[in-house]
This record gives C-alpha cells, structure tokens and sequence, in this order.
C-alpha cells in the first residue's frame, strides 16, 4: 500500500500529472499575456519525454557521483514531499512526521540543485548554484515564519491534518498578511520570475541546469514540475484549509484554491522583471520578514 | 523510433551557434520567437545551453577561427541533434565568398540536415524550414 501511495496516488504519477499541467498553465497564460497562442497542454509532457531518449552527456571534469546523483534527490525529495502533504489532504491518512519534516525536505529539494550545479564544474553553472543557496537562505526564514501562522492559530499542534481542517486560516487579518508573504516565498522556492536568478535564462544560460542534458535533465524537469504541484497545493491547504470529510466536495475545494494560489503566482511573475541577488535578499529579509513577524504577534494575539 | 520522433518533433529546442555573422539572419532568428510568430505554439524554444539542444541553427559563412568552435560546440550538443543553416552564408558565402577569413561553406566543418537560403530569409521562411524538418521526422 505504501508503495501505491508512494508511485500511483498522491505520489509520483498524480503529482507529476498535476504538476505538469500545472506548469503548462504557468506558460499557457504567460503567453497569451504576451498575445501569443503557447504550448499546447501536453508540451511538458513531451519535454520529458523527448529528454528521456537524449545522449546524457557527464562533464569530464565534473565530480561523477554527485553529477548523477544530485537530479535523482532532487526529485525523489519532490515526490516525497508530494506524498507527505497528499496523504492527509487527498486520503485523510496522518503520517508520523509533522510541518517541520516538510519544511526540511523542501531545503534537500533546493540543496540538491546547488550539489548538482556545483559538481558540474561549470562557470555559469557555479554562480548559479552560489545563487541557489542564497535564495534559499532568503525564502527559508520566511517561509517559515509564514508556516508558523497557522501552527498558531490551531493551538501550536504542528500535524499537518488537524492544521488543515477547521476553519480556514485566511479568515483572519493575520491569516491574509501570512498568505500574502507565502505567495511571495513560495514564488522563491519555485524559481519563476521575478525570482528566476538561478536559471537565469538570458543571463547564466540556464545556470544551475547548463552542462545537464538528457535523462538527467529530464530528471530535473520532473522535479521542477512536481513542485509546481506541490508549492501551491500546501500553500493552498494551509490557508484554505479543507472540509474535514472526504467527498467530492473537498476535492473541488482543494482544486479551487489551488488553481487560484496558481493564477496569483503566474500574474505576478508576468508583471515583474527578473530582481538582482541583493534585491531579493532585501526584499525577503528587510520586508517580507517583518511582515511575516506581523503577522505571527497578530496570531498570538488571535486576531 | 517513429513514435520517438513524432514527440521529438513537437518540442524542438533550438540554439542558436554564430559562425561569423553579419547579425541579420541573428536578428531574424529572434523574430521567431517574437508574439507575432510565436514558435512555442509547436513546441519550439529557444535554450541558453548547447547541452539542452535539439536543433543547431548555424548562421554566418564559418570564418577560418569560429569554425574550430563550431565543430567544438556541434561535439558538445547530446545526439541526436539536427543542424539547420540559416542563409545564404552557410550554404555558399553570399558576399563573403572570396575572403580570406572564409573557410566554409558549413558542410565542411559540421554535418548539415537543412538549409534555408536567403539573406536574410524571412521569418516565415524559417518557419515553412522548420515545419519541413519536422514533417522529416515523422
């Protein structure tokens, strides 16, 4: 059973589905703000598929092991995340583990890009990864503290079912400045503009993935493409939270506020140019901090 | 590899490689990608990194120094990987055919899939090339 959890239903297959369309969306509407057609819903899809039957090329100079290995933790650190917060919101099935197992698994996600980028051995691909870990060490402490709000809220119990359930934490003002800050961090953690510095298209030549190509890269893809499943959804469940019964009803709500934590994203990244490093680490710590700060006294209070 | 085709042709990544240039076919190339002609609608994108390629789109007459480059790049890209020669340069040197930095024409350097002459070819050129080079695939 843990193994159909794992490959089939909130795992592997239904987040890679999910997270596919979910970013096919993101380009979707993205071209058609520029008035452009865009992909078709499959092209992600393709994508993968294509790189899958690509030469995968190893840098000569490059540290092998942890060339090959970083794209696999990658995405195994995705799809674990995806299985840790699917199991309580689409199965009602409590893991051992709490918010704080979640919050590290989604460093291992950023960590195994800047281990992967590094041992490339590639210029570009260093200062990507030098980027990488500085935007980590910027969303990370945000993130947190946006976590935290509804931790608060729900009497300090960290375990992710009883947080989601009850009434939703958006319903209060330090609810709605805490999503707010979420939106901007979980727009970090998914590296899309205006946070895109490590790939940095333009700039580092797709950076932190440069010298990847073939199944590694395809590898890299499939984990880009389950965070964009897996960043909203637990945005989107910790705020919106969820009926408490398992129905239909609880779907079409958790696919609601889904598609809208999704569209907020996809609006803002359409509206802001690429910042620089110390821009966004002034923005995260300077701002976005003290508001989450707010925030979490307002929670405290219980307002 | 029929199937593997069909897919590899609805999402085509394209780099772009200068064999010296005289940056019109440069210009060209980046209408494509411009609302008005949109590739991505077929799946085409256009890649930083050589290693994410699936197509070569060569322009300029390979000079005698850029054509080790060339060659050097066309070695890095992961098979398969198609070269297509934009204008008339790669194909037979156009105005620079006599000069002494000219070591093309680009079949002597890389092996070539397609060629799209014109200088520059008009973005709808490139397009009716690329669809050519896809219906080649299937």
């Amino acid at each position: 059973m843990i193994l159909f959890y794992t490959l089939i239903f909130p795992g592997a297959l239904f987040a890679l589905t999910i997270g596919m369309v979910g970013w096919w969306l993101e380009r979707k509407v993205s071209a058609l703000v520029q008035h452009r057609v865009g992909p078709p819903w499959y092209q992600n899809f393709a994508d993968v598929f294509k790189l899958m039957g690509k030469e995968s090329i190893v840098p000569e100079k490059s540290t092998r092991w942890l060339y090959v290995v970083s794209p696999l933790a990658g995405v195994t650190a995705a799809i674990v995340l995806a299985v840790l917060i699917g199991m309580p919101v689409f199965l009602n099935i409590n893991f051992a583990g709490d918010v704080i197992v979640i919050i590290y698994t989604m460093a291992l996600g950023s960590t195994a890009i800047f281990l992967g980028a590094a041992a490339s051995s590639n210029v570009y691909a260093g200062i990507g990864a030098g980027r990488e870990l500085k935007m980590l060490l910027a969303d990370e402490l945000v993130f947190v503290m946006v976590v935290l709000v509804p931790v608060i809220q729900r009497g300090f119990t960290l375990n992710l079912k009883e947080i989601i359930t009850g009434t939703p934490a958006v319903f209060s003002i330090s609810g709605v400045i805490a999503y707010v800050v979420g939106l901007l961090a979980i727009q970090a953690k998914l590296a899309i503009q205006p946070f895109d510095i490590a790939e940095a298209e333009t700039e580092l030549a797709g950076g932190v993935e440069i010298e990847y190509s073939g199944v590694l890269l395809a590898l890299w893809k499939m984990a880009k493409g389950v965070h964009f499943f897996v960043f909203p959804m637990l945005l989107a469940v910790l705020f919106f939270g969820i009926p408490s019964r398992l129905s239909l009803a609880r779907y079409a709500w958790f696919l609601l506020f889904y598609v809208v934590t999704l569209a907020v994203l996809i609006v803002i990244k359409n509206v802001n140019p690429r910042t620089t490093i110390q821009g966004v680490l002034r923005f995260f710590w300077k701002r976005l901090s003290i508001l989450a700060f707010v925030a979490i006294v307002l929670a405290i209070l219980g307002v | 590899m029929g199937a593997y085709n069909r897919i590899l042709g609805k999402s085509l990544w394209v780099f772009h490689v200068s064999a010296s240039p005289c940056n019109n076919c440069d210009i060209e190339i980046l209408d494509l990608l411009t609302p008005r002609y949109d590739l991505e609608r077929f799946g085409i994108k256009l890649v930083g990194s050589v290693r994410h390629a699936d197509v070569l789109l060569v322009t300029g007459i390979g000079g005698c120094k850029i054509s080790e480059r060339v060659k050097h790049v066309y070695e890095q890209a992961p098979k398969p990987v198609f070269v297509v020669a934009i204008g008339t340069c790669p194909a037979a040197g156009a105005t620079f055919k006599n000069s002494y930095t000219n070591c093309g024409p680009l079949e002597k350097i890389i092996p070539v899939d397609m060629y799209i002459p014109g200088c520059p070819p008009k973005p709808e050129t490139m397009i009716a090339g690329v669809a050519e080079l896809l219906g080649r695939l299937v």
